[in-house]
């Protein structure tokens, strides 16, 4: 199991008084494709934030990957996030100052453990997979098109072969070609490295891509903002 | 590396107000190192200007005028002590040595001072460092002058040149004494003191060029050729400086020239004339320093705003560095290094400007103010200066740099 949450609560105020999410029971098997979608405010970010260790529950119990994120401390949190799990947003994947390697290079920088030796290489290489010519790689990351980044966003999340990916609406400012061009090389990798897959989206004709799609509401018991 | 890698391409791509923000920190290390520089120089300087001389002795007025005008050349003397007086004085069994200082001529602008012999012998300055050649010898003829390193340097003079003297102590004179004109036969080592700045003639040169003048202007008088002894006897003096045989005598030997009988005289520790005139010019030190030291500091809180108002901006970038697993810590001291490269980099570039200022600046400065400044402005004191700017930084920069750890704290 990559994800298995019993009686997850989670409150912004430390009293419990506005509770935002209360999950009796919500699985993920290892491998599986993940559509979760729902309205806005309903708390699918603050969730994404819980599963990766950014945010502790309140209560209840969050395993992720056979690891206790309720029992865990604010840097192993950490520490378990960089060597575990890769995020994607839709927006803002990348630092504006680095290049496309660097973004990537800095990645692997934070998930020393999966840092193999020669990642230059594989670094190299993963960029190319992602029809990313080197010249592109090197320039700033404002010069790339949208669809580019994207791309350099997939790479930056994979490049540590994470057991978990979580993606937070990465097609929402895509069109279509290239919002299917990058399901395309998103689910190639992720079947590629056995990558669990949680994503989040409006989009419903997505679908297909996934093995099942989940409405936040429907495991949320917790009061929609 | 990664830290600096990192803090350095993100102040880069931000770099419109980060050299605004350098640019201001720039000035103000430039001016605090500038005043620490040339207080400790000046300071060093001024007491290293005269040493081993037990009295200043000159016609009464002011210790402070008196110090100024024989070891500074800096003002004129309210009058002369008559020669008598002198010779009585340096007549004393207590009295080792005496230097008679002779003012009143220049040479472009340069002080000619007029004394003897004993000027070479005695007369010393540091830690009791005595004057030497760097060129030539003492003045032995009667139209012999030996100049100061920088008289010789900046007027381009060498031994054997001929110079004419002018009367007064402008810069400019229409009154010179171009009949009789003056053969440099020495010139002095660099003492970073006013002698580098004065030419030395004897008594009876002086009393020479003179003899043919009535205040103000020239009259008819002998020639050169025809200048008997009689004629160069020396009438007076501006002032002169006291050697004893034994310190314990010291203010003995002040109080009775303070209470002389034939003329009003002066008589003046010099180590208690430099303090007290350095603590005139301490207020100024001081006024100046609280001036650097704001200036810095409002130079940090710039730093600090501009950090700050950068966080707003950053929220994306810090929830991002957050999902790749940087920790609240690593975002508190990423900013701290940015704090630090803006602070290194304008303590690099204010002290070069520093270095070129004063090498530029440095003749002129002991030129027009008497101030002789090393340019090498790195001592224990600017260093633990830099390194308080530094340690500032670090201070200040702690606000942006905890925004930035609250915010990756509660990153949603």
């Amino acid at each position: 199991m990559t994800v298995n949450i019993e009686n997850l609560r989670y409150a912004y105020d430390k009293k419990g008084n506005e509770t935002l999410l209360d999950i009796p029971r919500w699985n993920i098997a290892k491998g599986e494709k993940v559509l979760l979608h729902g309205p806005s405010g309903g708390g699918k970010s603050t969730l994404l934030n819980l599963i990766s260790g950014i945010l502790r529950s309140s209560e209840g119990k969050l395993e992720v990957m056979g690891e206790r994120l309720d029992k865990m401390n604010e840097r192993e949190r950490d520490r378990f996030r960089a060597n575990n799990v890769g995020y994607v947003f839709q927006s803002f994947n990348l630092f504006p100052f680095l290049n496309a390697y660097e973004n990537v290079d800095l990645s692997l920088y934070f998930s020393q453990d999966a840092k193999p030796k020669g990642s230059k290489q594989e670094i190299e290489n993963l960029l190319s997979e992602l029809n990313l010519s080197k010249s592109d790689c090197a320039k700033p990351i404002r010069k790339l098109s949208i669809g580019q980044q994207q791309r350099v966003a997939i790479a930056r999340s994979l490049i540590k072969k994470p057991g978990l990916l979580i993606a937070d609406e990465p097609t929402s400012s895509l069109d279509e070609e290239n919002r299917n061009q990058f399901m395309s090389v998103l689910l190639d990798l992720i079947n590629e490295q056995d990558t669990t897959l949680l994503f989040v989206s409006h989009d419903l004709s997505l679908r297909p891509h996934f093995n099942r799609a989940e409405a936040l509401a429907g495991i949320n018991q917790g009061k929609t903002i | 590396m990664v830290f600096l890698g990192l803090a350095f391409k993100s102040l880069i791509s931000r770099r419109g107000s980060v050299v605004l923000t350098c640019l201001a920190m720039t000035v103000s290390i430039f001016v605090i190192l500038g005043v620490e520089h040339i207080r400790t120089q000046a300071k060093e300087s001024f007491y290293n200007t005269v040493s081993g001389a037990d009295l200043i002795v000159g016609a009464r007025t002011g210790s402070a005028n008196l110090l100024l005008y024989s070891v500074f050349r800096i003002g004129s003397a309210t009058n002369n002590v008559s020669w008598e007086s002198y010779s009585d004085i340096t007549a004393d069994d207590r009295v080792k040595w005496a230097i008679p200082i002779s003012l009143g001529d220049s040479h472009k602008g340069y002080r000619v001072m007029g004394t003897t012999l004993s000027y070479f012998e005695h007369y010393s300055y540091g830690k009791k460092r005595n004057l030497k050649f760097a060129n030539g010898k003492p003045f032995h003829d009667l139209f012999d002058v030996v100049l100061g390193s920088q008289v010789a340097k900046n007027l381009g003079y060498g031994i054997g040149d001929q110079i004419t003297l002018a009367h007064g102590i402008g810069k400019t004179s229409f009154s010179m004494h171009d009949d009789k004109p003056f053969r440099i036969s020495g010139i002095l080592a660099p003492t970073g003191t006013p002698v580098d700045q004065t030419l030395h003639v004897s008594l009876q040169g002086i009393e020479a060029i003179h003899l043919d003048w009535q205040p103000g202007s020239r009259k008819s008088g002998p020639e050169v050729n025809s200048l008997v002894q009689e004629d160069l006897a020396i009438k007076s003096v501006t002032a002169f400086i006291l050697g004893l045989k034994s310190r314990m005598t010291t203010f003995e030997v002040q109080r009775e020239i303070n209470e002389f009988s034939q003329e009003p005289l002066l008589a003046i520790l010099p180590g208690v004339a430099l303090a007290e005139l350095w603590e005139m010019i301490n207020i100024l030190e001081g006024v100046l320093q609280l001036i650097s030291y704001l200036i810095l500091f409002s130079a940090l809180l710039g730093l600090a705003a501009m950090l700050l108002a950068s966080m707003r901006e950053r929220e994306q970038e810090i929830k991002l560095f957050r999902a790749i697993g940087a920790s609240p810590s690593f975002l508190f001291v990423l900013i701290q290094v940015e704090a630090l490269i803006i602070c290194g980099s304008s303590i690099l570039i204010g002290s070069a400007c520093l270095l070129l200022g004063l090498g530029v600046t440095k003749e002129k400065l002991s030129a027009n103010f008497g101030l002789y400044v090393e340019a090498n402005i790195f001592s224990t004191n600017s260093v633990l200066l830099l390194s308080l700017v530094v340690i500032a930084t670090v201070a200040v920069a702690s606000i942006p740099s905890l925004g930035a750890y609250k915010q990756a704290r509660s990153v949603t």
